[in-house]
Formats: C-alpha cells, sequence, structure tokens
C-alpha cells in the first residue's frame, strides 16, 4: 500500500513538474507596467497629420551590454519626449556580444516583439533583407515618416545603405576612420633600447625583429597578438596604396591616392594578388624574426589587453590605439607613442552603413517606429540622453563645446549601444590626447572619397560559392596572417588558391564585377 | 470495436500511475524532437520571414548545393566518422575500465575522492580546456620550461601536427570518462553480490570475477550505450574542435569536421535554408548508421537491440 502511494506522489510530482516546466513554452507574460496614454499638443510631430491617438510600445534591439542606468535613462527618455511628443513608449533590448550571432537571426525568425533593430553591413543586413527581415523604406515613407532624419543625412549616406537600389535601414550620421589602422608603439622601450622609429611600414619591420631580439631582456613580445584579429592586413594594404572597392567584401584595387573609379579589369579578388602574396610572405619572414608567439595560432586572448598589459610591444587598429595606449599608461606599464605608419596614403572614412537601424516586416506600425527612430535621431537633446545618458549624473557639456564624464558615467558610458543614431554633432570627450587630436586632424586633412562610394555587393545569386569561399578563407587566412608555414608559404599560397577556385572564387568574382558595371554604368 | 474502446479505458485506468510517470518523457520527446522535425522542410525552401515557413518558395535542392560545392565535405564526413567511432571505442575502454576499476576499491574515502577528480574534467569548458592545454603545451608553455630547463630544446605541441589525431583523443578521454563511468557504475552496483559471494567461494581470483560475472552483466549496458553513441557518430564535438584546434590551418588538415567546416561557411552569411539542409544531411547519414547497426546486432543477439 505504501509502496503504491510512493509510486503515485512520484508520478503527480513529475507530472507537476512537466506542467509547470511548460509554462516556459507559452507567450511571454506581459511584464510592462500600464502604459499611460498621451494626448499629443506640442512638439515636432505635432500638427503634421500623424495619428497618434493610440498609445504604442515600440521595442527596439541593440548590440551590447545593457548599462546599469539603462530603466533610469528610458524612464525619462519616455516621460520627456516620447510620451508627450509621439505616444510612444521606448523599450530597449540588448544582444549580448557573446550570443548575438546566434540570437540576431532567431529574433527575426521567430515570434518576438521587435520594431526598431540594430544592423549593419557586417552585422547580418544583407542577409536579413534577403530573408525579408527589414521593411524597404522608400523616398515617400522616408520623407513622410522620417522627415528630419531624411533632411539631415547627406546623400551619400543613403547611398551607403542602400542595397540594390533599396533603402532597408536608416544609418548612422557621424562617420570616423574607423577602417584606417594606426601603431601604437612601446615610447619607453624605444627610448631605453634606442630602438628603430616605426614611421613607415619597413621601419615597423624592423622595430619588431629588434624588440623580438629583445625579447628575453624586455618579455615584451614585439606584436603579442591572437587568432582573432589579422592586425597588419590592412596597414600592409595602406602601404601598398591599396583599397577596397566596397567595404566587407574583399575586391581591391591600387587607388594610388586617386579618387578616380577603378575599371573592371583593375579589380583584384584580395586572395588571388599579387599584394596578399607578397603579406603572406611579409608575415612569415616576421614569424620566423620571432615577432609573435609561434603559438598565437591558438591563442584567443584579445591583443588589445596584451599591450595594455605590457607584454607587448604594438598594437595595430584604428583609433582604439589611443585608448589602449591611455590605459598602458594609466596602469603604470610603459609609455605609448602613435604612429601613422603611412601617413602619406590617402584614407577613407568607414561607411554610413557600418550602423543602421532597420524597421522589422512584423513591426505592427511601421510609421510609429519610423516616426520613433526618427526622433531619436533627429532631436538634439533626446540623442544625447540616450547616448551618454543624463546631463549632470552622467555627463556635462563644457562651455567649448566638449563634454567630460562624470562619476556616475561608469554606469551609462558614453555611446555604448546608440551607435547607429549617433549625430554630425555628437561632442567630442573634453580630455582627448593631443596625440589622438593631431591624428583626427591628419586623417581629415588625408580623406577622400572616391567615385564608387556608395556601391554595395550583393552575393545572394551566388550564395552556395559564396558560402564556400567564406570557409576556405575562414580556414586559411589566420595561419598566413601569422605566417606559421615558414618556407612553404608561397606553395601553401597556391594550395588556397587552388581551393578558392574549386569553391567558385571565378564565379563570384564575375558576380561582383558585373554588379559593379551595372552600379557604375547607371550612375 | 467498442469492447476494444471499452478495453483501452481500462487499460490507461489501469496503469494510470505507469502511464503519468511516462507523460513527461512523451511531451519532452515530443516537443523537441517531432515537433522540430518539421522544420525539415526548410532545408527545401528559399526561407523568407515574411511569407511564413509554409508559403515560402520551393528550391528544391539549392539549399545542399553549397555543401557540394567543394568535394571537401567527403573528407570531412570521413573524418567526422572515424573521429567518433575512435572517441566511442576509447570511451567505451575507460569508461569500463574505470567503473570496473572504481568498483574494486574498497577504501569509500579514496574511491569516492579517485571519483570526484575523474569526474571534475567533464565540467570544464571547452574554451578553458584550450587555454590550459596552451599554457602547458604551448611554446611559452611549461612543458617548453620544464625541457629547456634540463636543455632539452623546445617544444610546443601545436607545431607537431601529427599527433594531433592523438592528442584530440585523449583530451576528449580525459574529459569524458568520469561521466561515461557513472552508468557503468551504477549497473556494476546492481550485480548480486551472490554472485561474487559464490565465485570467490569457488576460489575465483578478482580477474575471474571481472571476466565471468562483471562483464558479461555489463554487457547490455554497452550494447545500448553504443548503439545511441552511433545515432550521433556524423555529428561532431564542435566545442571541442573549435576550441582546440581554432583557425591553425596546419592542425585543420587533420582535424576538420563537417561540423566545423559548415560553421567556417554560414559564420559569415547565415542562411535558415541551408543550415536545415546542413543539418538533415547529418541526420540522414546518422540514421542510416544507426539503422545499420541495429540491424546488425539483431542478427547478433535480438536481445540487445534498441528497437
Amino acid at each position: 500500500m505504501k509502496r503504491n502511494q510512493l509510486k503515485r506522489v512520484t508520478a503527480l510530482s513529475l507530472a507537476a513538474v512537466t506542467a509547470v516546466s511548460m509554462v516556459g513554452c507559452g507567450s511571454k507574460a506581459a511584464t510592462t507596467k500600464a502604459a499611460k496614454n498621451y494626448e499629443v499638443k506640442s512638439g515636432p510631430y505635432y500638427d503634421k497629420g500623424y495619428d497618434l491617438t493610440d498609445h504604442e510600445t515600440i521595442t527596439m534591439y541593440v548590440l551590447g551590454d545593457r548599462p546599469e542606468d539603462m530603466d533610469e535613462v528610458l524612464e525619462k527618455a519616455n516621460d520627456e519626449y516620447f510620451g508627450p511628443n509621439l505616444n510612444v513608449d521606448l523599450d530597449v533590448e540588448f544582444l549580448n556580444w557573446s550570443d548575438y550571432q546566434t540570437k540576431y537571426p532567431l529574433l527575426l525568425s521567430g515570434g518576438e516583439k521587435v520594431d526598431l533593430i540594430y544592423t549593419a553591413s557586417w552585422c547580418f543586413m544583407n542577409e536579413e533583407i534577403s530573408a525579408g527581415a527589414f521593411k524597404e523604406l522608400d523616398d515617400e515613407f522616408l520623407q513622410t515618416y522620417m522627415p528630419y532624419t531624411y533632411e539631415e543625412l547627406p546623400s551619400q549616406a543613403w547611398d551607403q545603405i542602400s542595397v540594390g537600389g533599396k533603402i532597408y535601414a536608416a544609418p548612422k550620421g557621424k562617420v570616423s576612420f574607423t577602417n584606417y589602422s594606426l601603431l601604437a608603439a612601446r615610447a619607453d622601450l624605444i627610448e631605453e633600447y634606442g630602438l628603430t622609429e616605426p614611421t613607415n611600414w619597413e621601419n615597423f619591420k624592423t622595430y619588431l625583429t629588434e624588440l623580438a631580439d629583445l625579447q628575453g631582456e624586455t618579455g615584451v613580445t614585439a606584436l603579442n597578438t591572437n587568432a582573432n584579429r589579422e592586425q597588419l592586413l590592412t596597414m600592409y594594404e595602406q602601404s601598398q596604396m591599396v583599397q577596397n572597392v566596397t567595404e566587407g567584401h574583399d575586391f581591391i584595387y591600387h587607388a594610388n591616392n586617386s579618387e578616380a573609379a577603378p575599371s573592371e579589369d583593375d579589380i583584384e579578388y584580395l586572395y588571388m594578388s599579387d599584394v596578399f602574396e607578397n603579406y603572406a610572405e611579409e608575415m612569415a619572414e616576421l614569424a620566423a624574426d620571432g615577432a609573435w608567439s609561434s603559438d598565437a595560432i591558438n591563442d584567443t586572448t584579445d591583443p588589445q589587453s596584451y599591450f595594455e598589459n605590457g607584454t607587448s610591444g604594438a598594437f595595430v587598429w584604428n583609433g582604439t590605439i589611443f585608448s589602449a595606449g591611455k590605459n598602458l599608461e594609466d596602469a603604470g606599464n610603459g609609455t605609448y607613442a602613435a604612429y601613422d605608419v603611412t601617413s602619406d596614403v590617402k584614407r577613407s572614412t568607414g561607411s554610413y552603413a557600418t550602423d543602421a537601424t532597420a524597421i522589422t516586416t512584423k513591426c505592427e506600425n511601421p510609421e510609429r517606429a519610423a516616426l520613433t527612430l526618427d526622433y531619436m535621431k533627429s532631436d538634439v537633446d533626446l540623442n544625447r540622453l540616450l547616448l551618454g545618458g543624463i546631463e549632470g549624473k552622467h555627463w556635462k557639456l563644457e562651455s567649448d563645446g566638449t563634454r567630460s564624464t562624470l562619476d556616475d558615467a561608469d554606469n551609462y558610458s558614453w555611446n555604448s549601444w546608440a551607435w547607429a543614431l549617433n549625430r554630425q554633432d555628437e561632442p567630442d570627450e573634453s580630455t582627448l590626447d593631443q596625440r589622438q587630436i593631431d591624428a583626427e586632424t591628419h586623417n581629415c586633412e588625408m580623406e577622400f572619397i572616391p567615385e564608387q562610394t556608395g556601391f554595395t555587393f550583393n552575393p545572394s545569386s551566388v550564395q552556395d560559392k559564396y558560402s564556400a569561399v567564406s570557409a576556405v578563407i575562414d580556414e586559411y587566412r589566420q595561419s598566413f596572417a601569422l605566417g606559421i608555414y615558414g618556407d612553404a608559404t608561397k606553395e601553401k599560397v597556391e594550395e588556397f588558391r587552388s581551393q578558392l577556385k574549386s569553391a567558385g572564387i571565378e564565379d563570384v568574382t564575375k558576380e561582383f564585377k558585373s554588379q559593379y558595371a551595372a552600379y557604375m554604368s547607371a550612375k | 470495436m467498442a469492447k476494444r474502446g471499452r478495453e483501452l479505458v481500462k487499460n490507461i485506468k489501469r496503469y494510470r500511475v505507469l502511464l503519468a510517470m511516462l507523460l513527461p518523457t512523451i511531451l519532452y520527446v515530443v516537443i523537441f524532437a517531432y515537433i522540430p522535425m518539421g522544420g525539415i522542410v526548410l532545408a527545401f525552401k528559399n526561407y523568407n520571414y515574411n511569407l511564413g515557413i509554409l508559403e515560402s518558395p520551393w528550391c528544391g535542392l539549392d539549399n545542399f548545393r553549397f555543401l557540394f560545392v567543394t568535394n571537401k565535405i567527403w573528407k570531412l564526413t570521413i573524418n567526422t566518422l572515424l573521429y567518433n567511432i575512435v572517441f566511442i571505442l576509447v570511451g567505451l575502454v575507460f569508461e569500463v575500465g574505470f567503473a570496473i576499476m572504481l568498483s574494486e576499491i574498497r577504501n569509500q574515502v579514496f574511491k569516492k575522492i579517485s571519483q570526484a577528480f575523474m569526474f571534475l574534467p567533464y565540467f570544464i569548458s571547452w574554451v578553458v580546456v584550450a587555454t590550459i592545454m596552451l599554457n602547458i603545451f604551448g611554446s611559452n608553455g611549461v612543458l617548453h620550461h620544464i625541457l629547456t630547463y634540463f636543455g632539452m630544446g623546445d617544444y610546443s605541441i601545436y607545431r607537431n601536427t601529427k599527433l594531433w589525431p592523438l592528442v584530440l583523443v585523449i583530451v576528449k578521454a580525459w574529459k569524458q570518462t568520469g561521466y561515461g563511468t557513472v552508468v557503468y557504475l551504477a549497473v556494476i552496483t546492481g550485480i548480486s553480490q551472490e554472485l561474487y559471494e559464490a565465485a570467490s567461494m569457488d576460489g575465483a581470483t578478482v580477474w575471474q570475477k571481472i571476466r565471468h560475472i562483471t562483464l558479461p552483466s555489463l554487457k547490455p549496458t554497452i550494447f545500448i550505450m553504443v548503439l545511441l553513441s552511433l545515432g550521433n557518430v556524423f555529428r561532431g564535438d564542435f566545442g571541442m574542435f573549435y576550441q582546440l584546434v581554432g583557425s591553425n590551418q596546419l592542425l585543420l588538415e587533420s582535424s576538420d569536421i563537417i561540423d566545423t567546416y559548415i560553421y567556417r561557411m554560414l559564420t559569415t552569411s547565415p542562411n535558415t535554408g541551408m543550415t536545415a539542409a546542413a543539418g538533415l544531411y547529418q541526420s540522414i547519414l546518422c540514421f542510416i548508421c544507426i539503422m545499420i547497426a541495429n540491424h546488425v546486432v539483431k542478427k547478433v543477439d535480438p536481445e540487445y537491440t534498441l528497437f
């Protein structure tokens, strides 16, 4: 009898556990507080023919970690801006860096409420457009529902964000030289050991070799790098005056500081070009000289942290080198000097399409979502609230127009997630290092805007080959970048190329060139 | 008909407790295995979010084309299969061996401590294992420093590419054995002590008891565990291969598997249809494999089959 009872109790508990666990499979319970219905009586969207009578909650997804004071900032934004002027509550959700690659496509294909979402040329934009995830924003829609942004953004921005002549996302409002590589080198070591100053590419290699010879004494690896970041390719391309035809795709041409668009015949696939072969051989030489650890290919530690903790003699990247250098100096691990190794080379800013916001096709009220996005991008005060938090708490505007950080800035640091919302008039940091100011000034002096700017490549018609090519590149790229083949580099380049050919690179190149030709002739 | 219906109701009532106990498993399998199977259809569709799964246009076998653009997939399929077979065999020997050893240990404290240490690696993530390996066997690792101290030159396992298949097998066994041992240990605990006592009275040695009592008692479990593992024989351990081998092309030559290859293909341009196609390709191979294995086992001894 007792045994029977025990059986029943066990069975019932198991059934109960199952029932409880299945609750999680149901739809998400509404947890948001009761929304307040506003009557819009003034503001930038009042009396312009918009129907703002029903209250809406707009959910926006962005990448990054949720700042600690996010709720406070959102409450202020909703109470003072979105509510009274658009009758909207904005809800911002975050996709963490660690798993955004998995979650992002699932979010759009699944049943979650997503009205606005961050996207970019590097963040699934082309793929999601092909899958029909983003609403097309035609001229009429933009002029009607994003009136201020439409006016404010330069035509170049709209050109760059368009895919196949159509616009699916609103780009950011300010671009910088994110694709241009600078070098942070160890000023203290240069002085102490009388090392060659890395003022150009050849000197830079000498600097690395000299530092490698001293590794036993200094404990510093010349370029402590890893398998996740290819530090030298961009800089090498700069030294050869080579430019990418369009961002995000490995098709190059010898620009030689000219803004003229390349002819089709001038365009080469990077990995099939002499530029790449020479690069691979130079990397093999540096590896043989001990510029980095022979196991760097299996190391995944962030190279920026290697520079910051004083175990790397160099760090190559865009403007981020200045914060890495600052961290090195603040921690007392050494001093740094910034070098523009290819200072006489023209450079282009990153594309406006590097950060953008799209309206999803499953958004139930795309008009209101567009107005919300327009408001975030066009209203200076609201924009700064979202970018940097509450003025007087997280940041302060100085009399010279720059911004300084306040004690609470750690809980809401400037522009940690709203990159796609930034504006041209975003205030600079008041404590910018003179080295950084000099570098940025020089960048602006050397800016160039090639004629083909605005061209984007859509690989969907050769998707199978494009994917196979991606797999081959991912297999070999880092191994060449870290020179692991030594004397066998030349043969390995040949092997790599034959694999690319069998994966279909020739067809992908043909498609790229034909889209390029079509774009240029339409232009 | 009505009689059969009444019988069914009666049976349900009679076995309600057992059925209730079965319910969680049935629900789990239906929700997480059978319903998602409907997603197979995506492998043959050009999936568009707006149109949904059913309305998206069919595209035939287009989604599978990317797998076969190069001939690499065949080599990787063989790689995946061979690695998994070795993992299963080595795992089996270690798991059964250690389970028997543990069951023979009489000192309870030592037994528990040994078991805990064997179990520990199972909980270490592959990311951490990869870092530990780099710091022990890398060119700046502990082993290198010890060898240099004794004047035996520098050493890094990452340059010794031929060793890698062996390295992967050893690391996998190290990580997996503790967990796998538990099942066999549970079976051994359930073997009647009377059998061992009778054998002892007849003068059987420890080895004879293991050979004639323990191993035959473990046989059904061994068959079931091996058959279940064969169900995943074309699915590589992505975490292990991705973390330990990473982007080192020299190591990839001998250590690339289907899963890492597909990851490299689709990480830059994710495509729902292609992903479904890759999953289906692996599932079909696993299905064929388990059917053949089950059939072979049925011929040898029908009692040990899965179905």
